[in-house]
């Protein structure tokens, strides 16, 4: 069984007067095996963030459904929803979403306490974070006297503390200069070969020829997907902006091929 | 050219950040409207001709006054604060596009010129338009008979405008200083600084408590002092500020510590219900605490002027008992001479004979005169009204009445007369008592005006004078001990030899008459209308000073006067609740987007909706109800020395006081809980609609 099921998956935006509907995903499916690192990549408006909204549960969608460990959450009612989202579910976003009224501690431990967590337990767990990340000078800070990447690392934290079952990124080096951005991308990196499921929606190309699949979607469908097979980073790279460059152009082509 | 450019970058610059600065404004009008009230009460003849009281509330309205005008400073620098906070960054990017720092300053000063102007000119507005309103009424109902003159309101307007012109230059000044000190960046940024950590928050709560608790302590004290709170003048105004100062000191910091405290408790701190409460409490406090500091501080003010005029209102009948206790009463008071003009005398007897009156008229003739009071011993010798008084009215500005007593000595005759007992005195002795108790065993001899001691007779069969009906000077509870001596003649008693004792100075003799009227209440008014005209005419007055009412009449103008005192405090009640809850609301308006971003992020971390919606309830109900709930603390600590205000000029019946600020309090709640309601609705709306998108 797949850690993640997507199936046929639909969302229409409609205003009041309904003739004017909005297709912003149509029939997607894929799935998503137990340590996959996955960028979703596509152009602004492609449909990209409403599927991650989809699969955050952020967002329900018109028809389909979306199975994690085979449970249906499109089905979970409201008032339960929000735990389910904190135990399974991780998140890091493109402009951190830190609390600033938290320290970065805090802002780490939020998941935790929303769970009932005992404090030791949070405090090992967090222990257990730090070398990886190295946050652990400014855990007393609050968000606003550390700088973008730290914040980065303080919101992977908080999306990894509570061992969700897939992290969801929303653009993370999307606020980040270079350096913050591969630092962050060698760290997903090494937590994804710990065995951790991430999905990743980006822009970047070079943040994308750091997973192991890209899905390309255009008009709310699956265009294209690539599979890392044997491809160093480079490789991967020049692949991805080949096909982005067919995907902009007009005639797409229902490519399948996996990277040399 | 610059000028007109900086002026409309100005008017420009107010209209685009109309949600900022209408708040500011809003709060400058509120405190510059109460303080032209209070100020122009202050000095409005119309209270200070008040049968009684009338000093101690001309003098409670002053202080008043005085303390919204000092209390406005920090008020409106905290809501100028907040607008400048706000607008920062856009002083930043006038700056980024070539605006030197320096050459901001003027159109800064153009910007608090018009804010001041506005402020200024719809506080007097609003003010005066009020103010003119209960007066109009008071007139009304008091038949005009108590002449205004324009010339206090200007008074009172060139006051407050001067004053908030000095409090407008001080804004200036702080904005200015915080333009120079920023970098542009610093400017670009400032609107999302966190909070600024607190220098000393343990010392300045345990300060704040410290000083809260001995302002609470003062109150009783001066409670149990059993004299009226303006012989402790200092201490209550030390006590006022006292109160004023640890509200702020416990909003500000105090609770920042508090939560502080409860954040280093871990296993406390870090359970869902507490942690995000907790935390956003802290920010709250941070950015609002002097704001609801402020809205703490008026409100106890509104609160204090509710109840006083409540008890008046509801004391009437009681004060018009102690000062009007006769249907038709005229008193005569001696200006000059040693005694009572006899020949006037005769000529009041005449007129009441000549309406038939005289079978219900009863004269009692009596000489008052404050004395030095030393443990034990009464000494008339010392002239004490010289050493404390000076035009009659006190020489010091917080005046001692400690060791003043003040003295009306009766006939023996009389004294048998209205008590109907024939006690004898020999020419050594005299008796001595308080109007309702009797004999009292404290004083053990007095001095006469001739240095001659006196003997007390002291029997257990003397009987009070509860009987007697005079014109009251000083109420009960009033601070000022009173006393009657019973003498066997007056004059021989008082001595021939008063000079430089005049009737404003040491002795002064009364002839009164009493008439009870069982008539209907208009021929009562007019009965008294007929012998006030014809004593005028008649009376000479070169010696005497003559006043004479009927209780009717009094009692028209005693009610007409409280109707409308407290018309305009429930009416200044009234713009200060809408006025702080309007603040309280575009401050919630402006904080929702910041909040709504962050509840945002919660509930993508995994808070539910229902989650956020009892955190934002808690929040809402913390930053509404702290300031009113602390007002009626204050308000209950505040009781005893509101009671001797009270029992001083107004009423002493515990009941009515306690019932008064019971009543004031609630009314109070119940208006500013449905602008709660109706303002914390759109909120939340605001809230979840944000963060259900």
């Amino acid at each position: 069984m797949s850690l993640l099921e997507v199936n046929s998956l639909k969302k229409i935006y409609s205003s009041a007067f309904k003739s004017n509907a909005v297709t912003a995903l149509n029939n997607i499916s894929f799935s998503v095996e137990e340590g996959e690192y996955i960028a979703i990549m596509g152009e602004s408006g492609s449909g990209k963030s409403t599927l991650l909204n989809a699969i955050a549960a952020l967002d329900t969608p018109t028809s389909g459904n979306i199975l994690l460990k085979g449970t249906d959450f499109t089905k979970i009612p409201d008032h339960k929803m929000a735990a389910f989202r904190r135990s399974h579910l991780g998140f890091v976003f493109q402009d951190f979403h830190l609390l600033d009224t938290l320290t970065l501690e805090e802002n780490i431990y939020l998941p935790l306490v929303l769970n009932n967590t005992p404090l030791h337990e949070m405090k090992r767990r967090l222990n257990a974070l730090i070398p990886s990340l190295g946050i652990g000078r400014i855990l007393k800070n609050y968000p606003y006297e550390v700088s973008g990447g730290q914040k980065q690392r303080a919101a992977v934290a908080r999306a990894l503390i509570t061992y969700p079952d897939l992290i969801l990124a929303d653009e993370p080096t999307g606020a980040l200069d270079s350096r913050s951005a591969d630092e962050l991308l060698n760290l997903f990196n090494e937590i994804n070969e710990n065995g951790q499921t991430i999905i990743m929606v980006t822009h970047s190309i070079s943040a994308a020829s750091h997973a192991n699949r890209i899905l390309f979607i255009k008009d709310g469908a699956i265009f294209h997907q690539i599979y890392r097979g044997t491809a160093s980073n480079d490789e991967l790279y020049n692949t991805i902006s080949k096909t982005l460059t067919v995907l902009m152009s007009k005639a797409p082509s229902p490519i399948r091929r996996i990277a040399n | 050219m610059k000028l007109k450019l900086y002026s409309k970058l100005a008017v420009s610059s107010i209209i685009k950040n109309k949600p900022l600065f209408i708040p500011h404004i809003l709060s400058g009008v509120i405190m510059t409207a109460v303080f032209f009230i209070l100020y122009a009460l202050s000095g409005s003849s119309a209270i200070e001709q008040l049968p009684a009281g009338g000093v101690a509330l001309v003098v409670l309205l002053k202080y008043s006054a005085i303390l919204i005008g000092f209390f406005s400073i920090p008020f409106l620098i905290y809501t100028n604060t907040t607008l400048f906070k706000n607008r920062a960054p856009e002083f930043g990017l006038y700056n980024v596009l070539g605006i030197g720092r320096i050459a901001m300053i003027p159109l800064l000063f153009l910007e608090n010129l018009l804010t001041y102007g506005i402020v200024i000119f719809s506080g007097l507005f609003i003010g005066s338009l009020l103010f003119k309103l209960a007066e109009t009424i008071l007139i009304r109902i008091m038949k005009g008979d108590i002449s205004y003159s324009l010339h206090l309101n200007l008074n009172a307007a060139a006051v407050t405008i001067v004053w908030y012109a000095f409090t407008f230059l001080i804004l200036f000044l702080s904005d200015s200083i915080k333009l120079l000190k920023n970098s542009t960046v610093d400017l670009l940024r400032t609107s999302h600084f966190g909070d600024n950590p607190l220098k000393h928050p343990r010392l300045s709560t345990i300060l704040g408590m410290l000083i809260l608790a001995c302002s609470y302590l003062a109150s009783f004290w001066v409670g149990s002092r059993g004299e009226s709170p303006t012989n402790h003048s200092l201490t209550c105004f030390n006590l006022t500020c006292g109160i004023i100062i640890s509200t702020y000191l416990l909003f500000v910091t105090g609770s920042i510590y508090f939560c502080q405290k409860l954040q280093q408790n871990s296993e406390f701190y870090f359970t869902p219900k507490h942690f995000i409460t907790i935390s956003s409490l802290k920010h709250r406090m941070h950015r609002n605490g002097s704001g609801l500091a402020s809205i703490c501080i008026l409100a106890t003010f509104v609160l204090l002027t509710l109840t006083f005029s409540f008890a008046f209102y509801r004391g009437c009948s009681t004060m018009l008992n102690s000062h009007y206790p006769n249907d038709l009463s005229i008193v005569m008071q001696a200006k000059e001479d040693t005694s009572i003009d006899n020949s006037n005398a005769e000529t009041i007897e005449k007129t009441l004979e000549s309406h038939g009156l005289i079978s219900q008229a009863s004269s009692l003739l009596s000489a008052t005169a404050t004395s030095a009071y030393l443990t034990g011993i009464i000494d008339m010798s010392s002239n004490v009204y010289s050493q404390e008084f000076q035009n009659s009215r006190p020489k010091k500005f917080f005046p001692n009445n400690d060791d003043l007593v003040d003295i009306r000595v009766i006939s023996l005759e009389d004294y048998n007369k209205l008590c109907k007992t024939d006690v004898t005195l020999d020419d050594n002795t005299v008796l001595i008592m308080s109007k309702s108790s009797g004999y009292t065993d404290k004083i053990l001899s007095l001095i006469g005006c001739d240095g001659h001691t006196y003997a007390i007779k002291t029997t257990d069969t003397i009987p009070p004078l509860t009987e007697l009906k005079y014109n009251n000077t000083y109420p009960e509870g009033s601070g000022i001990k009173e006393c009657y001596v019973v003498v066997p003649d007056i004059s021989s008693f008082l001595g021939t030899d008063v000079t430089g004792k005049t009737s404003y100075g040491y002795v002064t003799y009364y002839k009164e008459y009493d008439v009870s009227l069982s008539v209907s209440k208009e021929e009562q008014l007019s009965i008294g209308n007929a012998i006030v005209s014809d004593l005028e005419a008649s009376i000479d007055h070169s010696s005497s000073e003559l006043s004479c009412a009927t209780r009717v009449e009094k009692s028209d103008k005693l009610s007409g006067l409280s109707g409308g005192l407290l018309f305009l405090a429930f009416i200044v009640s009234l713009i200060f609740i809408l006025m702080a809850s309007l603040i309280i609301y575009y401050k919630q308006i402006s904080e929702g987007y910041e909040d709504s971003t962050q509840f945002d992020i919660m509930r993508k971390v995994g808070l539910s909706l229902n989650g956020i919606h009892s955190t934002v309830n808690f929040q809402l109900l913390l930053t509404f109800f702290s300031p009113i709930i602390i007002s009626g603390l204050h308000l209950l600590f505040l009781t005893p020395i509101l009671y001797r205000l009270l029992a001083f000029s107004i009423v002493c019946n515990k009941s009515i006081i306690i019932m008064t600020t019971i009543l004031s309090f609630c009314t109070y709640s119940i208006i500013y809980f449905s602008v709660y309601k109706f303002t914390s609705n759109s909120y939340l709306k605001r809230i979840a609609g944000k963060s259900n998108s």
